[in-house]
């Protein structure tokens, strides 16, 4: 079922020579105040704060009228972060405005909506010259207090689907690593070469010198590009760039298409856009927690861990296990969970999660997973036959019957499973486990807890 | 109460009087009566009439506005023009002044169909109530709809201009064709192209009505520049805009006053507003000179060359205008230094080196993106990866053959050796177990798993067949021939070496599908080893090591003599023949001797594979066929054949020692017109030894990725890169046919097999650059398709191995008359990378072109590799 958003905001944003006005709602408070400064390097916050607005209002695959959500801006200690997640499910986009790019300080902690509006956006593209400009996120007194009709109201549809791709993409990314770094030249170079925007092709880059290069196939330390074209909300942010990092899980010969991570660092600024493995491919269906959503324990956990967080712009999850008294290894399952939620994000850059609320009711979302509830009608309805104990490699095998059809599930000794389906056989684990391996896993956990 | 059947009937005058009928009190039973009726007819749509008398029923009884859209906004209906005329009229009668409302609520769309009529039912609501026009996107796509292409017939032929003057919405609809989503596409009336008024006709209209003064000319043209600064429309969004800026033709004085949006645009629009901005600004003349020194350093960092270009010339002007301002506007022009085109990096050292001597750079500057070492910086290629480990769970073996199935079959020859070593395995170790797990994926993957007989290379039948037979011992293969007919013509073609009667099928396909039989003649007769294939690759790239396949034979030798009862244990030919395969060449007597003493007759084969050296070193012939002569006129049986093309064939050796060979030297080369599906993925891996001979397998495919556009003939490339042997000839004129590629993925492949043969020194490059300007200069491949991966390939670490590739190329181009496009880029390329040449390196016709006069590309840049070289 999908659910339409609200916003509320007192005023439209608003940009000029007098500074950029950012208007908020939901979140903490209904239009909270996160921030008021200077934005040191104007020209390329504006850049940055358009190409988020433009991934926002984007959908990649069967490109139609743009409609969708309002970036969210989240402040955090010292540092803005804006994010915004493309129509089509399939593109990420963060801004992050890190200390040597703000002068100001953040005023409150938390995650709101972003009023993004045509005469923004102009205002925005507009923006020049290398004198800091005044930044504020959220009403001032004034605007809060004289309700002047000015205000916006916005109805956006918000689909499962773009709710649960948006919080799966950060669990997704958690299994990225530095791939390449190239200079700002070797950058440009780089995206000049890439087929015009309506390739849909997955290519693959490796490191050579100093730059990238184009393979024909996936080989370890490559990095996938799926819709190169979708690469185009960097560009204007490129001549201010002084590095382009790319980031990608570890691929191995063969490899099927996976995700990327694209940032471009300013020195004050980190743009980082993040690639769906395939350009008709969302994230909503990775998958990549869905193992950990199948059972209660890690749901335990993530209530713990998350009571523990306070706005941290990197989590330190040996402090946090420390805290929560739980071993690393939990915390980062519960940390897993909790971003399925909507409740941490994860940085590429740092390495680390992030907190942030998204002003959404998220969790509803990644609960209905049509996989997870497919599985677990399965595991209720009996479909499962476990074949005994363990054998001597340590693999557990089950008999999942499904309508007329048997498959065969194997839960290997370091706990990944495998099956007999024309999925798994597709995408082999890549996209989470199938729908006959999650009833397994449900089915073994229940049958342990009543054991 | 009204009655429902009329409605239903679509009679609007007396659904009319029955409404003007009723008294108010009444009103509220009959709208709950109709909106029943209307929802239980929810299959049926409601048109034309039906839909006026409804509408007519609605507005006649509903209590608010929003109760009668509530009918109305439904999805199956559909007004028609005339229903407006009733509603009003009913609307009139009984007196309520909700209709804009009502009109409001249907309008408040997003959806983007603009034909169902409810834009023309919503319009002539609000125009007969003289209410403006409704918020939201919608209403202004369906008024450009309606404006663009009226749907009265008789409007068409009036000009747009006057349909714009009389239009009721006009001045609520101009300012938001700006600001609405999709408005830019709508804005080019496709309906007219290439009619009177064309598809800028309601461009021109626009514009037409603001000299005229009934728009604000001011608005638009401020309007227009915003548009086009959001950056977000496509091309035909942005066409439409930047049509409209130019037929507003702003004055030098307008520009001026907008000169800091046209500086934007100049610096990050796309190339068409680009160039239009740089042209009007240069027009304007009085502009803030740093603020267009500003935008200069982004726009010349821009790779268009031709606003690059005109970005210098203009700068050049401004140096002369501003005298006094030289050092600032010097300092703009060095980010030219750093172009990626070279004839503009010179440019900018000229205008430097002119006018600001002292910020010239001393020299030319070298290009980015060559590496200054002068020869090759290449990793090594990557070690060889050891094969998986055998399946030896029946489950397993389903996951893979699950897997095999639902990606792309035969796309790799290493999960399906994988495959067959399990399944042989299993059903030895227990057939019951394999059954059951094998028996549901087959049942699964039924569709798609037969034989494609317009394919004579196709490998499904009979693979399908080895699985059933897995399954069923009893089943035999779907395959027409059967598996000894297989075998039998095996025999014939590969063993006793007559010259098969179809040369589509070269004998790496022709082994594979033998020992496929083999395998599926023992699952029948049962008579199978416990410790799989003998062939079962060790390493990735389908290799075999000597020692492993000694210790396999003396493992079968060991358990059990060879007799009658236990046939299994008996190697089988096939599966040795591909073993020997796959082993390294060269003599072993060592091994040899190991071989014979395990006393059996596949040991004694193998010795003598062993001594002989293996399979003997080919000679290798290539010539250069053209197309053949038209026989007459009408004569169109080689229409499709490129103009040359190169054959690599094959003979054994003089001193052939009358050893195996399997059919594979000396065989027919393959047909021209590939056709297949792309089966030469799979014998690398066949053939892991010996890469020059599958190139000759595979090189008409992959010429035909150059010389007749197919896609995919060139991934072979960097798997014959990672196996091992002589590549001959064949390999090095399939890289330079996978260098012209029609598709990139191909010359990406090409790239590829280049860099990996060149870091193993295996890379002939001289071969590759002779054929490449061969065919090129004979037409027959493209070779400005090349720069680009050339480029790459000298980017990523080859620029010397590039240098003595094209240094063999140029010679046959530049003799061409006329050189064939792309030579200028090759030229500079070669220049580029000349720092890598061996010192006195001479390249055929180069000195005479460099000589001649004239300033044309082509002369240019070979003055300017004659200047490189060392």
């Amino acid at each position: 079922m999908s659910v339409v958003q609200q916003f509320r905001y007192l005023a439209p944003s608003t940009a000029g020579a007098d500074g950029v006005a950012l208007q908020t709602s939901g979140g903490p408070a209904a239009n909270p105040r996160f921030f008021s400064g200077f934005l040191t390097t104007p020209p390329a916050a504006a850049a940055g704060l358009l190409a988020v607005a433009d991934v926002a209002r984007t959908r990649y695959y069967q490109p139609r009228d743009p409609a969708s959500l309002d970036p969210v801006v989240t402040g955090s200690d010292d540092r803005l972060r804006f994010e915004s997640f493309s129509g089509c499910c399939g593109v990420y986009a963060r801004l992050d405005i890190i200390p040597p790019g703000l002068d100001g300080e953040v005023l409150g902690h938390g995650t709101t909506n972003v009023d993004v509006n045509p005469p923004l956006r102009e205002a925005l593209a507009r923006i020049a010259g290398l004198d800091p400009l005044h930044l504020s996120v959220g009403p001032d007194a004034l605007t809060a207090s004289t309700l002047d009709g000015t205000i916006v109201e916005k109805k956006v549809p918000l689909p499962a689907r773009w709710l649960r791709g948006f919080a799966e993409v950060h669990v997704l990314s958690a299994g990225f690593d530095l791939r390449a770094e190239l200079p700002a030249a070797e950058a440009a170079a780089f995206l000049r070469r890439l087929p015009a925007a309506g390739d849909r092709s997955a290519l693959w880059a490796v490191p050579a010198g100093r730059s990238l290069r184009l393979t024909s196939r996936p080989v370890p330390g490559a990095v996938c590009l799926a819709g190169a074209g979708r690469l185009a909300a960097l560009r204007p942010l490129l001549r201010h760039g002084h590095s382009l990092r790319v980031y990608g899980p570890p691929v191995a010969a063969g490899s099927p298409p996976v995700a990327s991570a694209w940032e471009l660092r300013t020195g004050a600024l980190r743009l980082t856009l993040t690639l769906s493995p395939e350009v008709h491919r969302g994230f909503s269906g990775e998958g990549a927690a869905l193992t950990s959503l199948a059972t209660d324990e890690v749901t335990d956990d993530a209530e713990l861990v998350g009571a523990l967080l306070a706005w941290d712009p990197a989590i330190d999850v040996a402090a946090l296990a420390d805290a929560a008294a739980l071993d690393p290894g939990r915390v980062r399952a519960a940390l897993a969970q909790l971003g399925t939620a909507g409740r941490v994000g994860y940085d590429v850059t740092e390495a680390a999660y992030f907190h942030r609320v998204m002003p959404y009711d998220a969790a509803r979302a990644e609960r209905d997973n049509p996989r997870l509830v497919g599985a677990r009608t399965l595991a209720e309805s009996g479909a499962v036959t476990f074949d005994g104990p363990a054998s001597a490699e340590g693999v557990t095998a089950a008999t999942v019957r499904s309508g007329t059809e048997t498959y065969r599930v194997r839960v290997l000794r370091d706990g990944t499973t495998t099956c007999t389906c024309p999925w798994w056989g597709k995408h082999r684990g890549t996209r989470g486990p199938c729908k006959h391996a999650l009833a397994v896993t449900i089915a073994g956990s229940s049958a342990g807890s009543t054991a | 109460m009204i009655d429902l059947g009329l409605i239903a009937d679509g009679k609007v005058e007396d659904v009319a009087a029955a409404v003007a009928a009723l008294d108010e009190p009444g009103r509220p039973a009959a709208f709950k009566a109709l909106e029943a009726h209307v929802k239980s007819r929810s299959r049926a749509p409601w048109r034309g009439p039906a839909y006026t008398a409804v509408a007519v029923a609605a507005v006649g009884t509903a209590p608010s506005a929003a109760a009668a859209a509530r009918i109305l906004r439904r999805r199956d209906f559909s007004p028609i023009p005339t229903t407006a005329a009733a509603v009003v009229a009913t609307a009139r009668d009984r007196g309520i002044t909700w209709l804009p409302d009502l009109a409001v609520r249907l309008s408040d769309r997003t959806d983007d169909n603009l034909w169902d009529g409810t834009w023309d039912f919503v319009a002539a609501l609000l125009t007969a109530t003289g209410a403006p026009a409704p918020p939201g996107d919608w209403f202004v796509l369906g008024w450009l709809m309606d404006v663009g292409y009226p749907r009265k017939d008789r409007l068409r032929s009036v000009p747009v201009a006057e349909r714009l003057r009389a239009d009721p919405f006009l001045d609520d609809i101009v300012p938001r064709l700006f600001t609405a989503d999709g408005a830019g596409e709508r804005l080019l009336i496709w309906q007219l192209q290439g009619r009177p008024g064309g598809t800028l006709a309601l461009v021109e209209a626009l514009s037409e009505l603001s000299r005229e003064g009934r728009l604000d000319r001011a608005a638009l043209l401020s309007s227009t520049l915003s548009r086009l600064l959001r950056g977000t429309d496509r091309r035909p969004a942005t066409r439409a805009y930047l049509a409209l800026l130019t037929a507003l033709a702003p004055a030098p004085a307008e520009v001026a006053g907008h000169a800091g949006d046209y500086l934007r645009l100049l610096s990050d629009a796309p190339v068409p507003v680009a160039t239009a901005a740089q042209k009007s600004l240069r027009a304007a003349g009085d502009l803030d000179l740093d603020a267009v020194l500003e935008s200069s350093r982004a726009v010349l960092r821009r790779p268009d060359k031709t606003l690059v270009r005109t970005q210098l010339t203009w700068l050049e002007q401004l140096i002369r205008h501003h005298p006094d301002r030289g050092a600032d506007i010097a300092a703009a022009l060095t980010e030219a230094l750093d172009h990626p085109a070279i004839d503009l990096r010179e440019r900018a050292a000229a205008l430097l080196a002119k006018h600001a001597p002292a910020a010239a750079p001393a020299a030319s500057p070298a290009h980015p993106a060559a590496p200054p070492t002068r020869g090759d910086d290449l990793p090594p290629p990557p070690p060889p990866v050891p094969a998986p480990p055998p399946i030896t769970d029946p489950d397993e073996l389903a996951e893979e053959v699950a897997a095999f199935y639902s990606g792309r079959p035969f796309s790799a020859l290493l999960p399906m050796e994988r495959i067959l070593d399990g399944t042989v395995r299993l059903a030895a170790a227990d057939r019951p177990a394999l059954a059951a797990a094998l028996r549901p994926v087959l049942e699964r993957h039924r569709e798609g798993m037969g034989e494609h007989r317009w394919d004579p290379n196709c490998l499904c039948g009979a693979f399908t067949g080895v699985l059933q037979a897995a399954v069923d011992p009893h089943a035999q293969p779907a395959s027409p021939s059967g598996w000894a007919a297989i075998l039998t013509a095996a025999r014939r073609f590969l063993s006793l070496g007559e010259a098969p009667p179809d040369r589509r099928i070269p004998p790496p396909q022709r082994l594979l599908r033998a020992r496929l039989a083999e395998i599926g003649l023992h699952l029948n007769a049962q008579t199978l080893p416990g410790d799989g294939l003998l062939s079962a690759p060790g390493w990735t790239s389908g290799a075999l090591d000597t020692d492993v396949l000694l210790d396999r034979l003396a493992a079968r030798a060991a358990h059990e003599p060879p007799d009658r009862e236990s046939p299994g244990r008996d190697p089988w030919p096939w599966d040795l023949a591909q073993a020997m395969l796959r082993l390294p060449p060269g003599p072993d007597p060592a091994a040899a001797g190991r071989a014979e003493a395990l006393g059996t007759p596949a040991g004694a084969r193998l010795a003598t594979w062993l001594r002989g050296g293996g399979l003997p070193a080919p000679q290798w012939r290539v010539d250069v066929r053209p197309r053949p002569p038209q026989k007459h006129r009408y004569d169109h049986s080689h229409a499709g054949f490129p103009a040359l093309r190169v054959e690599v064939t094959t003979s054994p050796a003089e001193a052939d020692g009358g050893g195996e060979t399997f059919g594979l030297l000396g065989a027919p080369p393959p047909p021209i017109m590939p056709g297949g599906q792309g089966w030469h993925v799979l014998w690398p891996g066949v053939l892991p030894r010996h890469r020059g001979l599958v190139a000759v397998f595979a090189l008409p495919a992959t010429a035909a990725a150059a010389d007749m556009d197919e896609r995919g003939g060139a991934v072979i490339l960097p798997l014959l890169a990672e196996t091992e042997g002589d590549g001959g000839p064949a390999l090095a004129i399939a890289v330079a046919y996978a260098l012209a590629a029609r598709h990139e993925s191909d010359r990406l492949a090409a790239v590829d097999a280049l860099l990996l043969l060149a870091a193993g020194d295996a890379f002939d490059a001289e071969t590759t650059g002779h054929h490449l300007g061969l065919l090129s200069a004979g037409g027959a491949v493209t070779v400005n398709r090349t720069v680009q991966p050339l480029r790459d390939a000298a980017a990523a670490g080859a620029p010397r191995t590039v240098f003595r590739l094209l240094a063999a190329a140029l010679p046959a181009l530049l003799a061409a008359e006329p050189p064939p496009r792309g030579t200028p880029d090759l030229l500079t390329l070669a220049a580029e990378t000349a720092a890598a040449a061996p010192a006195g390196t001479r390249i055929e016709g180069l000195r005479e072109l460099a000589a001649r006069k004239g300033s044309s590309r082509l002369v240019t840049e070979a003055r300017r590799l004659a200047g490189a070289l060392p």
